[in-house]
């Protein structure tokens, strides 16, 4: 998967509140019925590119299981950033659908 | 902003957000179903990705480059020594020279636009040497053409600062337009004004920065004070910025208003400076006067002198220029050897990395196939050369503030702006610059070369192309240690020469003492009478002196007086052919001169106390002027001008001691003001040198003439100086140029000769095989060492070949610098050439001796 697209992803299942790292992965394997996989390496790179950009905070906190884990939350700049996205994904995928239309 | 500030906070809490990431993929993992961990994947790439991101992944890099590239150089002690060292001196020595000859030849001017101001006079045969320019013609030209903006002064001389402090000053005479037109202004306070400048004014004065802090304190309550100038109350207005400098160089300590004449003042010297207009050059601005400079000389000729008139013309030249005619020559040579040192110096690094890189190539093949980046490889290079330059550079600034100081202690005088050379940024950052870019150029270029070539099995194939390149680059080196020993030498025989020229006079056992009377004691006349001859008799009373003498110049410095020689030889006639031409200076000397200087008298007599009678008028002619006036005949009683001939003194150099001696005649000074005329410097009436010849030590014979001018008045500064001292102040810029050159020569020649030696200890090495197989067969030591020690004399053969090639090119240039020396003397050259060959054999005869020595038996084990 695409980083630009990863990033999408993550900004958006953490729209609903704060996540840490494992809980990303698994939101994203289940809303996508399991078909779009968050490789785990590419999660944590993707996850620093997003603190640097200042799009997520993150927070240590303990897990649902007891253990000591980072939890990222989306800062108002994510949230703009997601609506971005959004936009730029519903405008090219609506173009793209056009053209499969019509071709 | 904001990103920029979470790098560096990334950057600062580095350790502790790699320690964080750990423990939150740990985490990850361990909440990982059993059967998937393992597609987790490998942790430390993904740090080094996420460190990526953060940027500072290069910072990780650059600390591993320099901690290997320290390990290595720590190894290579020999080699990182040697390459110091070479870098060291490069840079020291081009820095030291740089900081010399920037603030003459590249620095901008301290004025606002320096680059366009023009210095413009009249150049005038007949008058003599040197430029004029005249009140009138100023006067006309500054309106009557729109090219450039005139502005006009009168030189620097010296003044007295009287009151509680007393001192001598240096006072300039500008108009109220100087400082505008050169666009400096006042640090403090103001420029006089238009009205200031007029004939009557109140007096006003504008200080330099150094009296301003000396004698004000820097207070800022200095403006509008009042000193007494020259016995005047003159008012500060206005204190010159720091960096101010005088457009002839000349240091000035106050600036005043010139106050020109305002009628009947045509022929009123002074020197003009003019700013360019915009779109104008010096070309343009001499051609926009070219219509002003007719009306000029067509005025010129009715008053003057036709011939005059005719034989003038204008000079227009960038200011710069003029500052510096007569040491541009020097400074360029200066720079010529330095730069040709520092490519022997890189030459010598460059086969020392060149040398080191054989010996690399299995390590840099083995980190290639442990999967280092050629990238990285690189970057190692590029850090090691760095690192090598930044150190070498470190040390080289060192060495050259050491250098400037020995420079300063050659050779203080002014005219190479000494004084004012320093260490500062703008030196710093060609001091860094140059050492960078010759690490990285010497560095690097042999070694991008090498990484292409490289491989695990090719151990041995780029070996002989390799020594192909540093043969070369001995053969440059020596090539170049030719022509600046070649230079060098030549500097050296022309100094010899100039010593050792004949002056004309005897220098042994004479002092002198030098002053200029007060103005504000000495204005009359009759005050001035009366010094000279307190100072005649007391002159006398000295106890041992052999002969004394009041002269009011000293040679080898011209006279400060000139006549126009057809006055002098067809006063009756006007001026009508050339062979009237030039000028003709003149000294005003008491009776004992001549023999208290030595001067031989060839034909006729010496002055006596009879010349000095009232109403007589002889004098003393050179032979050069006898030559002139009569050939070989005998010019005893010919008249000169109003003047009778009574003998022909030996000639003596009177226009620095390079220059054969100019005609020039004495008059006798006398008791009262008859006889004397005018000179373009105001005080020279009150201007004099005592001379005594005497059988005392110069500290006695310097306290004698002390003492006898500070009975006459306490109040007169003099200069004490022995005539030796006083000649050795013209040697000491050939004396300075040569000690430069031949220190740039022989350490190029030093570093050439190591370079040499370590090209041939590695030759030899690489051949240990061979020679054990020709010592086997039978080869005697002799043969061994005659082997290698040809390989060695052929490069320097070549080398050679080329350094006599770029001497005949180059050495021409020398010519302007060399006195009684042709710039392609055969015996310089071949003495040149046979140092040379003797450090070559000496650099090839020690390997050589070495290889003799070889043991066949464990020669032939050598891999």
């Amino acid at each position: 998967m695409p980083q630009g697209a990863l990033i999408m992803l993550v900004l958006r299942v953490l729209r609903t509140g704060p996540l840490h790292g494992y809980a990303i992965a698994q939101r994203i394997r289940h809303l996508s019925d399991a078909v779009l996989q968050a490789e785990e390496g590419s999660l944590y790179p993707t996850l620093q590119r997003m603190l640097l950009e200042g799009w997520v905070r993150a927070e240590w906190g303990i897990s649902e299981s007891n253990r000591r884990v980072r939890f990222y939350r989306l800062t108002p700049a994510g949230r703009k950033q997601l609506k971005r996205e959004l936009d730029e994904y519903q405008q090219i995928s609506a173009a793209i659908q056009a053209i499969l239309r019509t071709a | 902003m904001g990103k920029l500030f979470r790098r560096i906070h990334h950057l600062v809490n580095r350790k502790r957000l790699e320690r964080e990431l750990e423990e939150e993929m740990a985490a990850h993992r361990e909440m990982m179903p059993a059967e998937r961990r393992n597609s987790f994947g490998n942790a430390l790439h993904f740090h080094d990705e996420s460190r990526d991101l953060w940027g500072w992944l290069w910072i990780d890099h650059l600390r591993q480059d320099l901690i290997y590239a320290a390990r290595g150089f720590t190894r290579d002690r020999r080699f990182t020594f040697s390459a110091l060292i070479a870098i060291t001196l490069a840079v020291g020595a081009a820095t030291a020279v740089f900081s010399v000859v920037d603030r003459s030849l590249f620095r901008p001017l301290p004025y606002a636009h320096g680059d366009r101001l023009v210095s413009v006079g009249l150049i005038m045969p007949l008058f003599g040497p040197g430029e004029y320019m005249f009140l009138g013609a100023y006067r006309e030209w500054r309106t009557t053409q729109s090219a450039l903006d005139l502005t006009a002064w009168n030189g620097v001389g010296a003044c007295d600062l009287s009151g509680e402090a007393p001192a001598r000053l240096n006072c300039a005479r500008v108009e109220a337009g100087f400082l505008p037109t050169l666009g400096v202004r006042p640090l403090l306070g103001r420029n006089f004004t238009v009205e200031e400048d007029q004939p009557g004014a109140e007096p006003v004065a504008v200080v330099s920065y150094s009296l301003w802090r000396t004698h004000f304190g820097g207070d800022a309550a200095a403006i509008g004070r009042k000193i007494d100038l020259d016995g005047v109350s003159t008012r500060i207005v206005g204190v010159l910025p720091a960096d101010f400098e005088t457009p002839d160089l000349t240091p000035a300590d106050l600036l005043i208003p010139q106050k020109f004449p305002l009628t009947n003042a045509r022929n009123y010297p002074l020197s003009a400076v003019g700013r360019l207009r915009a779109g104008q050059t010096p070309g343009s601005a001499a051609a926009a006067l070219a219509a002003p400079l007719e009306r000029f000389r067509q005025d010129f000729a009715t008053r003057v002198g036709a011939d005059f008139a005719k034989s003038m013309w204008l000079h227009v030249e960038p200011l710069r220029d003029r500052q510096n005619r007569q040491y541009r020559l020097a400074l360029w040579v200066l720079l010529g050897a330095v730069s040709a040192f520092v490519l022997i110096a890189c030459a010598n690094v460059a086969n020392l990395l060149l040398a080191r890189s054989a010996g690399r190539r299995h390590e840099f093949a083995i980190r290639a196939s442990l999967g280092a980046a050629r990238h990285r490889l690189i970057a190692q290079l590029l850090t090691e050369s760095c690192l090598l330059g930044l150190i070498g550079g470190a040390a080289g600034c060192t060495l050259a503030w050491g250098l400037l100081r020995a420079f300063v202690a050659i050779a203080p005088d002014a005219t190479l702006r000494m004084r004012d050379a320093a260490i500062d940024g703008r030196v710093l950052t060609f001091a860094l610059l140059l050492s960078l870019g010759t690490a990285l150029i010497f560095g690097l270029a042999p070694s991008v070369d090498r990484l292409r070539s490289e491989s695990l099995t090719g151990a041995r194939a780029a070996g002989y192309r390799r020594s192909w390149i540093r043969q070369s680059l001995i053969a440059g080196q020596l090539a170049v240690s030719l022509v600046l020993l070649a230079g060098a030498g030549l500097l050296l025989m022309s100094l010899w020469r100039l010593q050792n020229a004949p002056l004309g006079l005897n220098r042994e056992r004479v002092v002198t003492a030098t002053f200029t009377l007060p103005a504000y004691r000495y204005a009359k006349d009759a005050t001035q009478i009366n010094f000279f001859n307190a100072l005649e008799s007391r002159l006398n009373d000295v106890p041992g002196a052999i002969a004394t003498a009041i002269t009011d110049s000293l040679p080898p410095a011209p006279g400060p007086r000139t006549a126009p020689y057809w006055r002098l030889a067809n006063p009756t006639g006007s001026v009508t052919s050339p062979d009237m031409s030039g000028s003709v200076g003149w000294r005003y000397v008491s009776v004992g001169y001549f023999e208290a200087l030595g001067i031989a008298i060839r034909r006729g007599r010496a002055f006596t106390d009879a010349d000095r009678a009232h109403g007589l008028r002889n004098v003393v002619i050179n032979e050069s002027l006898a030559r002139r006036l009569v050939g070989d005949g005998d010019p005893i009683g010919k008249r000169l001008g109003g003047n009778t001939v009574i003998g022909v003194a030996a000639d003596v150099r009177n226009a620095g001691l390079d220059r054969p001696a100019q005609v020039e005649y004495y008059q006798v000074r006398k008791a009262d003001r008859e006889g004397i005329a005018g000179s373009d410097d105001f005080a020279w009436p009150r201007r004099g040198t005592a001379i005594v010849r005497s059988n005392l030590s110069q500290h006695e014979a310097e306290e004698s003439l002390r003492v006898a001018i500070r009975q006459i008045d306490p109040a007169v500064p003099i200069k004490l100086e022995s005539m030796q001292a006083r000649l050795d102040t013209f040697l000491v810029r050939p004396r300075f140029q040569t000690t430069l050159l031949l220190m740039f020569a022989l350490m190029g020649l030093a570093l050439a000769g190591i370079g040499l030696y370590g090209l041939i200890s590695f030759l030899v090495a690489e051949r240990t095989r061979e020679i054990g197989v020709r010592i086997a067969l039978g080869a005697t030591p002799r043969e061994i060492a005659g082997l290698v020690v040809t390989d060695g004399i052929r490069w320097t053969v070549v080398g050679a070949v080329l350094g006599i090639a770029g001497s005949v090119l180059l050495l021409r240039v020398l010519q302007g610098l060399l006195y009684d020396v042709k710039s392609l003397d055969p015996r310089v050259f071949a003495a040149a050439i046979a140092i040379l060959f003797a450090v070559a054999f000496l650099a090839a005869w020690v390997p050589a001796h070495r290889a003799a020595k070889t043991d066949p038996a464990i020669a032939l084990r050598h891999d």
